[in-house]
């Protein structure tokens, strides 16, 4: 995707965060809420988290390519028609942690090490070979320690927090139209369109996850994109579920029957009434998810069926563990890393779901 | 105090069990008393699929059959470099040249002159088969539901004759067999296609007969007609007499005589397809691709592919003894301790399926497998350096054990094979050779044996490995186009000469010059499973992002990435390797030959390279001798290679085997597997060592016990 396209899209994303935070302020309820966990210091603390890991994504997904330029003459390069060339471009993460990333080391080096980890076959100056563990290239400059192919873990680490984010956000986008509109539909119409969506969603909740991910990587291919796609696609029958129980219970509210004594369109009952009740459900269970599907990206990758070799992330990170803890001795700082990063991921998520659903829960806050 | 019977009684109980577990249970996965059995242990990583002498293509699948069939010829199991021997002929198969005009030439005529070669060979009387119920006189009787072929009672042998390698020849020409060399013999051995249709009508009229007699299309695809191979001629095979065959050549091929080492030559009884016809011994599943029938030292008696194989002495093996010579080195040390001796020396082989490498190498050193590969991941802990300098060695506490271990480089070759029919690396034109030099020298593949094999490999300079005749010392042959001599040895080009030469290509720094777009190139795997690929790919992409190109991965399944590399759809091929079928240049540098392409001619020639020059030189040195011209030849074709590098040369690999002090006579064979014969086991030393290394530690288990039983019976304080 040309950087043009992708910061267009990340600069949507932001616009409609933002349109809709305006939104939703001037709204008595959605205030409340805020305040109230707003109120909670875990929840504030974990919401900061949160943020820093968007930054850093956000960070990933916007760049821009420069010309390119001849290395000797500094002269702009230009194609036999004139144009400029322009380089394939990084992102701005990227550039901003050039630095970390060109820190690179022969192998395997342990947090804050000054050698490399594994001993290497050599002569030394009498002429005798030896095992040796080189001195590294940056001693003492990898707070993570550094790969098999000699790159930084931290850097790693970082570069892994973009697949984490979209593969959380990504898939329950995909989720949230597929869930929302059949949810809202089965529950309000009710007859036989409740009976199809119902009879879908038992029929798609009861395939298991892990294979139809698989089945669909097979078909399409590995990449981010279409793993975001096949777990959508698998993800969306428990909030429909929600969603049609709680369109249920809204129907028989007492301003619906009003709305419709006054002949009121479905579709403008639906759009004024339900859907602005439903959205607290989408909201908590959106959060919740998050974090289940970053998790369920580093079982994916374990399994051989996540994301493509050339882009970073945990379950890859979790994957080469595999081969590392048994090794003697063992490679422990990969693995550790990952966990850190995923847990500073999944916690904060996990506790800001909860603090969300407490503020958002009519039925949570009356009691 | 009340005495409480109920809760001394369930205690007493619960002591008893323990004991009684504790002295029955051990970590033995064989069962106790198993290793003063004259069985060895051994593994097999890979799954088996086919042990069929004449369809199975996998050298992990060779490593079983090999010691199951016997070859007219065999590779001395003890000298290198390696030696044919006979093994189940008198001597070595001789060979009488015709012209065109069928002249017969007498000496080493060239190979321009000669139209065919015979190849005589004479067979040694009194080698039978291994007892089968297919060899059966009398009618073999009806068993239902069969599980192997030993459930049809009495088994009876014959004699092999020359006609069982018409039969074997017939068979593997029978396209419904799928041999995957057939195209190759094709290129020396005369009327093998002639042989093909009639195979081919035979069935066709067979299948005619049975469909006028009733049978349904569905029958006949249940039970495919078996021709009677015997009675079809074959012009590459001439049976002379009960003991003497005759192969027919059309040209001069030297190299034939180690093909009569391998297991698709080998002799086939006619009897054994018949039985495996019975419709009963079809529903059952058994076939010649899991229960073949052979003369080798070994023959099978279980086979659970997915779980075990176990071989066991053939009683009938006709009378094979141990070399009594081997390299000047071995001469006064134990490998030759048993000369002359009759061979094979084990009752049985038990081959596990262990596709983990870490449980099989715990299992080794816990003494249960008798032999074991090297994990890379263990290097540091097996290995270490002598102290007073020279080669790795085992570490202290592995050879105090009696370990002991064979290093060897086996002739295998990896490399990533360029597409020569891509537009952009492929073509013989300046441009695109530049590119593939540049792409070539970027990829150091020293660093990479550092890095993901320990240390274990040797950077390649051209395809030929080392120890193959052809391949000197460097620099002599060194590959001058990506490597540079630093004095001591050849190493990698520095960066730069590889950014020159892709300026030269018209992509300075990446970008193609005249379009203006930035260069990707497409790496093609099917290796998205192998635990390492990600740092692999990365390490790879890392290497020629120093260039400014890039490189993408398209992955796909193992058959969709056969199917892309038969359309020559493809940029760049992932790591792929050629093990060596027999010790000799040409085996080799054939993978270049233009009439092996593989788009083309289903040749093992991937990367579709086609040099008329090339071919040329190939032609002349394929047929030679290992002379001083051969030699010259084979550097020429060499530097044609180097220069248009068709292929990143990759790596030789070292190869590793441990062995345990109780097991006698191993020597690394890369070439034919059939070594298991050979090998010799002590296995009282074997239970000793197994029990001392295995000693349980019980007393963490008492200790919770005894304060579980305290806990329980201590005097409490009533309220």
């Amino acid at each position: 995707m040309p950087w043009f396209v992708q910061n267009l899209i990340v600069f949507c994303l932001l616009a409609l965060t933002v349109w809709l935070w305006r939104a939703a302020s001037r709204r008595e309820y959605w205030r409340l809420a805020a305040r109230e966990v707003a109120a909670r210091k875990g929840a504030l603390v974990s919401g900061l988290i949160l943020l820093c890991y968007l930054l850093v994504a956000v960070l990933d997904s916007i760049g821009w390519s420069v010309a390119a330029r001849d290395p000797e003459s500094g002269e702009i390069l230009r194609n036999a028609s004139g144009k400029v060339i322009y380089t394939p471009g990084e992102s701005v993460l990227n550039r901003l942690l050039k630095p970390l990333e060109r820190r690179s080391e022969e192998s395997y080096s342990a947090p804050m090490a000054e050698r490399l980890y594994a001993a290497e076959s050599s002569t030394d100056a009498l002429g005798k070979s030896v095992r040796i563990h080189k001195e590294l290239n940056y001693p003492k400059g990898h707070l993570l320690g550094t790969d098999r192919i000699g790159k930084d873990v931290l850097w790693l680490s970082l570069k892994s927090i973009r697949t984490g984010i979209i593969i959380g956000l990504l898939t329950t986008l995909i989720a949230i139209p597929f869930a929302l509109v059949m949810g809202v539909v089965a529950g309000y119409f009710g007859g036989w369109v409740d009976d199809v969506i119902q009879y879908l969603y038992t029929v798609v909740s009861s395939i298991p996850t892990v294979l139809f991910v698989a089945a669909f990587i097979v078909i399409f291919g590995n990449g981010l994109t279409q793993l975001c796609i096949a777990m959508g696609l698998a993800s969306w029958t428990s909030l429909c579920r929600l969603l049609r129980a709680e369109t249920l219970r809204l129907k028989e509210a007492e301003y619906i029957a009003a709305a419709r004594a006054l002949d009121t369109p479905s579709w403008k009952i639906l759009a004024r009434h339900i859907l602005p009740n439903v959205l607290h459900v989408v909201l908590i269970t959106t959060v919740l998810r998050f974090s289940s599907e970053v998790l369920s990206e580093a079982v994916l990758t374990y399994l051989g069926i996540g994301v493509g070799a050339d882009t970073m992330s945990w379950g890859t990170m979790i994957n080469d563990a595999r081969a590392e803890l048994t090794r003697d001795p063992v490679i422990w700082w990969k693995l550790v890393s990952a966990f850190i990063f995923m847990l500073g991921l999944v916690l904060p998520a996990n506790l800001f779901g909860d603090a969300l659903r407490d503020a958002l829960d009519p039925r949570l806050r009356t009691q | 105090m009340k005495l409480q019977f109920g809760k001394i009684f369930v205690f007493a109980v619960l002591w008893t069990l323990l004991l009684a577990l504790l002295r029955t249970c051990n970590n033995n996965p064989w069962g106790n008393g198993a290793a003063a059995e004259n069985t060895h242990y051994t593994t097999f990583a890979q799954k088996i699929r086919n042990l069929d002498p004449v369809s199975a293509n996998f050298i992990h699948e060779a490593a079983v059959i090999d010691n199951i069939v016997e070859t007219p010829l065999a590779y001395h199991y003890l000298k290198r470099p390696y030696q044919l021997v006979p093994q189940m002929l008198t001597e070595l198969p001789t060979v009488i040249y015709y012209d065109a005009a069928g002249n017969a030439l007498p000496g080493d005529p060239d190979a321009t002159q000669v139209a065919r070669a015979e190849y005589t060979m004479r067979l040694r009387p009194g080698i039978l088969y291994q007892d089968h119920p297919c060899f059966r006189e009398d009618s073999v009787p009806l068993v239902k539901h069969p599980r192997t072929p030993a459930d049809f009672g009495p088994v009876a042998h014959r004699e092999v004759t020359a006609e069982d390698f018409l039969v074997s020849m017939n068979r593997l020409c029978d396209s419904r067999v799928g041999c995957a060399v057939y195209s190759q013999l094709c290129g020396f051995l005369v009327g093998l296609s002639e042989c093909r249709q009639a195979v081919e009508a035979e069935v066709r009229r067979l299948d005619e007969e049975r469909r006028q007699a009733g049978e349904s299309a569905v029958q006949l695809a249940e039970a495919p007609s078996l021709p009677d191979y015997r009675k079809i001629p074959c012009g590459a095979v001439q049976v002379v007499d009960r003991y003497t065959v005759k192969y027919v050549l059309s040209r001069k091929y030297p190299q034939f005589l180690y093909w009569l080492a391998m297991h698709y030559f080998t002799p086939a009884p006619y009897e054994a397809m018949v039985f495996y016809q019975r419709p009963e011994v079809r529903a059952a599943g058994l076939s010649l691709v899991t229960w073949p029938v052979a003369n080798g030292p070994y023959q099978l008696t279980k086979c659970d592919l997915d779980f075990q194989i176990v071989l066991e002495r053939n009683p009938n093996y006709h009378e094979v003894f141990y070399p009594a010579e081997g390299n000047p080195e071995d001469e006064g040390t134990e490998i030759l301790s048993d000369a002359g001796k009759r061979l094979p020396f084990i009752d049985k082989v038990v081959f596990n399926w262990e596709p983990e490498s870490i449980p099989s190498w715990m299992k080794f050193q816990q003494g249960y497998y008798d032999n074991s590969g090297l994990p890379p991941d263990m290097f540091d802990k097996a290995l270490s350096m002598n102290p007073d300098g020279g080669d790795l060695s085992l570490s202290e506490d592995m050879a105090a054990r009696g370990m002991k271990m064979a290093t060897t480089v086996p002739p295998y070759s990896y490399y990533y094979a360029f597409n020569m029919r891509d537009p952009v690396v492929g073509g013989m034109g300046e441009r695109q050779r530049l590119l593939r030099q540049a792409l070539s020298i970027a990829l150091d593949t020293r660093k990479f044996i550092t890095i993901f094999r320990n240390g274990n490999g040797i950077p390649a300079e051209g395809i030929i490995p080392p120890g193959i005749f052809g391949m000197a010392e460097p620099p002599a042959t060194m590959n001058t186009v990506i490597n540079r001599w630093n004095g001591e040895m050849s190493v990698r080009k520095d960066i730069s000469e590889a950014k020159k030469l892709l300026a030269q290509a018209g992509y300075p720094n990446g970008i193609d010059q005249v379009t203006g777009d930035p260069l990707v190139i497409q790496l093609d795997h099917a290796a998205a499973g192998r635990p390492d690929f990600k740092n692999h790919f990365r390490w790879l992409a890392d290497r020629f992002q120093e260039l400014g190109v890039r490189l993408e991965e398209r992955g796909t399944d193992l058959n969709r990435s056969r199917q892309r590399v038969a359309e020559g759809d493809f940029q760049l091929l992932f790591e792929r390797g050629w093990v060596g079928d027999y010790p000799d240049p040409e085996n080799f540098l054939m993978l270049f030959y233009s009439e092996n392409g593989h788009v083309e001619h289903h040749g093992p020639n991937y990367a579709n390279y086609v040099s008329p020059e090339f071919d040329a030189v190939f032609k002349k040195l394929e047929t030679m001798d290992n002379t001083p011209e051969r030699r010259e030849l084979i550097e020429q074709a060499n530097r044609i290679l180097y220069e248009d590098a068709p292929v990143i040369w990759d790596i030789h690999p070292i190869n590793m085997i441990l062995t345990h002090g109780w097991l006698h006579n191993y020597r690394y064979m890369s070439i034919a597997f059939d070594n298991l014969k050979y090998l010799r086991l002590d296995p009282q030393e074997r239970s000793r060592c197994q029990r001392e290394w295995n000693r349980p530690c019980h007393w963490p288990i008492w200790m919770l016990m005894a304060l579980f039983t305290l806990a329980a019976f201590w005097p409490r304080k009533q309220r």
